[in-house]
């Protein structure tokens, strides 16, 4: 009696054995086949990528020559002739513009949306409902729009051909998306920390930067990246703006490059533009972290 | 001196909704006082109006002499300690303890000999270099104490702050809190406090008094024994004491030696106790109340109340008894032993205690035998 039983069981061990492994082995194959999908798509979307890199160090005629992107002999004239530009300025100038557009605008932007968003979120004043309107208002309507009146504005100001167009508007929390950004990843955050900084004697304002900042430093540093990445490809604004050569951001001077040479010497345009994406990519890379963490929080942080 | 005094405070919400009626409460120098009562009965809301966390609609809160209505919270000499700890999650748990201080403007010295002391008699010691997140929540807990206490502020508040413990916890938090305040007392310091909860043991094992609440009303201010002995009013005969007081609907009659009290189709004839402190002249539909553990078995030919057991839950060394008596429900508390040999066919015969009853106003609820 107690045999059969023991044998019944050793059979139903085995089955079960054997069901488990097909199901494995199905498991592997779906595994195998999805994985193969994704990467294939993956280059598909990063050829371009692949090619302008690879192609930045042909000769022009290998460019036009051949469809591969692995450089047959890779040449360096691309990045050095590049480089020297067909102005009088290298593009090493053009990277210092950039730069100079850039840092004051993303500070500004990170302070003023923070200082804005603090005050959305925490704070009851009369006509708050219509100002907050007002600003996701901004937000919907088309960048284009407001530039004819904006040109005037800073023409009227005397601002034209210089970068204050370029980040003032910014240093008045300009940018309703960041605030708007801001102001969800705030709402996730409990008051409480803040009401016990004024219990410990803290103005609102010291309440902001000793205790609201440090826990909304993810949330900002998305916002500094976005301001910053997107200033670098900002192509409308400078074109509009800043009229003289020597005060042209990288995404003028390319188009520049393309404008003036007799033959599109096309090996430097690429070399430049693979210059031109570092700046975002390596920020992009060193701070992807609380890159996600910053877009992905507003909703789900508790 | 700490005194705090709230005169006829206020809070209206947006114009309309008004959560709080006008109070009025004295709590003394050194005392400890509890407010209790069901949620949405703005006790937070009062404890917050009077850290300064929110606006005062009316009324007026004093704190020691001066008026603080409009003082900011940092300026009225007040320390909170809150439900969900409310550390800044950034700095350690030193930091936690000195910013403060650091914002006062006190020296070095002076900040690091308190966080010293402070870590010291809570012993927070070992924590004082983690950061809030690597705390345990009993450890956060004394940690939010702590910031409390090294301001040295005259008035304590705590906002329900062993909600978020387990039972075992709190109970020791519990003591914690009451040694302390002993401790503070006894040292001479300032240690008024206001503790805000929802739980009566808290309330009833910590207060010095007890302020009940309900709709933003108070309904009586007490110490805990004769909050218990002698409720105000039927709510709080029904929010103090566990099980709850059987409150139930019942006519009062005057028989030949003394009041009657009728359920349904059962009733039973008191004497002089009950008459001497009943209000003269009420009869008719009143609400009587019990606890559960002033009833007793009935002697053999005693007058008593025939009851219909429909449940008993057994806890050990005493049976809480679900009755029915003339179709109301009842609680009652029996010794196990008692109640197993006084049950015959799901029947028992009980009596409750004559010094115990009360019997309160059917429409406001106030209670008329305490005189």
């Amino acid at each position: 009696m107690s045999d059969s039983i023991i044998h019944s069981d050793d059979k139903a061990f085995e089955e079960a054995q054997k069901y488990l492994a097909v199901q494995k082995r199905r498991q592997n194959i779906t595994l195998a086949i999805r994985y193969t999908i994704l990467t294939v798509v993956g280059l598909i979307m990063l050829y371009p990528l692949f090619w302008l890199i690879g192609a930045s160090f042909m000769t022009n005629e290998e460019i036009f020559g051949s469809a591969g992107f692995m450089p047959a002999n890779p040449v360096m004239d691309g990045y050095i002739e590049g480089w020297q530009t067909s102005t009088p300025y290298t593009f090493g100038r053009f990277f210092w513009n950039t730069f100079l557009i850039i840092a004051p605008k993303t500070i500004c932007t990170v302070i003023s949306c923070t200082v804005v968003a603090y005050g959305f979120a925490r704070f009851d004043f009369p006509g708050k409902k219509i100002l907050f309107a007002a600003v996701i208002g901004t937000l919907l309507l088309p960048n284009v729009v407001t530039r004819i009146p904006q040109y005037m504005l800073f023409n009227e100001l005397g601002w034209l051909d210089s970068y204050l167009p370029l980040w003032v508007p910014s240093a008045f929390a300009g940018d309703a998306f960041f605030v708007f950004l801001l102001l969800q990843f705030l709402r996730s955050i409990p008051r409480d920390m803040e009401e016990a900084a004024r219990v410990d004697g803290a103005t609102s304002f010291q309440a902001l930067i000793y205790v609201v900042v440090p826990m909304l430093v993810p949330a900002m540093i998305s916002v500094g990246l976005f301001q910053f990445m997107w200033t670098m490809d900002d192509f409308l604004g400078p074109l509009i703006y800043i009229s003289s050569v020597e005060k042209f951001p990288v995404s003028l001077a390319l188009k520049l490059s393309i404008d003036t040479a007799e033959s599109f010497e096309w090996n430097r345009i690429l070399a430049m533009s693979v210059l031109t994406l570092l700046p975002s990519l390596l920020v992009f890379f060193m701070s992807q972290k609380y890159f996600v963490e910053g877009i992905s929080a507003g909703g789900v942080k508790g | 001196m700490a005194q705090l005094t709230i005169r006829n405070l206020e809070k209206v919400y947006s114009g309309t909704v008004k959560a709080l009626h006008g109070i009025n409460l004295e709590v003394k120098d050194g005392e400890f006082m509890v407010l209790v009562g069901p949620s949405g009965c703005a006790k937070s809301t009062t404890l917050r109006m009077i850290a300064g966390l929110e606006t005062v609609s009316g009324g007026h809160i004093t704190i020691g002499e001066k008026v603080v209505n409009n003082l900011p919270p940092g300026d009225r000499g007040i320390a909170m300690v809150f439900q969900n700890y409310a550390l800044y999650p950034h700095m350690k748990v030193r930091k936690n303890l000195s910013f403060g201080l650091k914002l006062a403007g006190e020296n070095k010295e002076e900040i690091a000999r308190r966080v010293a002391e402070v870590a010291e008699v809570l012993e927070i010691e070992p924590l004082l270099d983690r950061l809030p997140k690597q705390l345990s929540g009993g450890q956060a807990q004394r940690v939010a104490l702590g910031r409390a206490l090294i301001k040295k502020p005259e008035v304590f508040l705590f906002d329900e702050p062993l909600s978020n413990l387990d039972a075992k916890l709190r109970a020791s938090m519990r003591v914690r809190i009451t040694d302390l305040h002993r401790r503070l007392k006894e040292q001479g310091q300032s240690s008024t406090v206001v503790y805000v909860t929802h739980d009566q043991v808290e309330a009833m094992t910590m207060g010095d008094r007890i302020c009940v609440m309900k709709d933003g009303h108070i309904m009586q201010v007490d110490d805990p024994e004769t909050l218990y002995a002698r409720p105000a009013n039927a709510f709080v005969a029904g929010f103090i004491g566990m099980p709850e007081m059987n409150l139930v609907n019942a006519t009062l009659t005057q028989g030949e030696s003394g009041p009657v009290v009728t359920f349904g189709d059962q009733s039973i004839q008191f004497g002089k106790e009950l008459a001497g402190r009943l209000q003269p002249g009420i009869v008719g539909d009143v609400t009587f109340g019990v606890r559960p553990q002033h009833f007793r078995l009935a002697e053999p030919g005693e007058d008593a109340l025939l009851a219909k057991v429909s449940k008993a839950d057994f806890l050990g060394h005493e049976v809480d008894v679900h009755i029915t008596i003339g179709g109301q429900r009842f609680t009652v508390v029996l010794p196990v032993e008692e109640f197993r040999k006084a049950t015959v066919d799901g029947v028992i015969r009980i009596r409750p205690e004559e010094e115990r009853v009360f019997v309160f106003d059917r429409t406001s609820g106030l209670n008329v035998s305490l005189a």
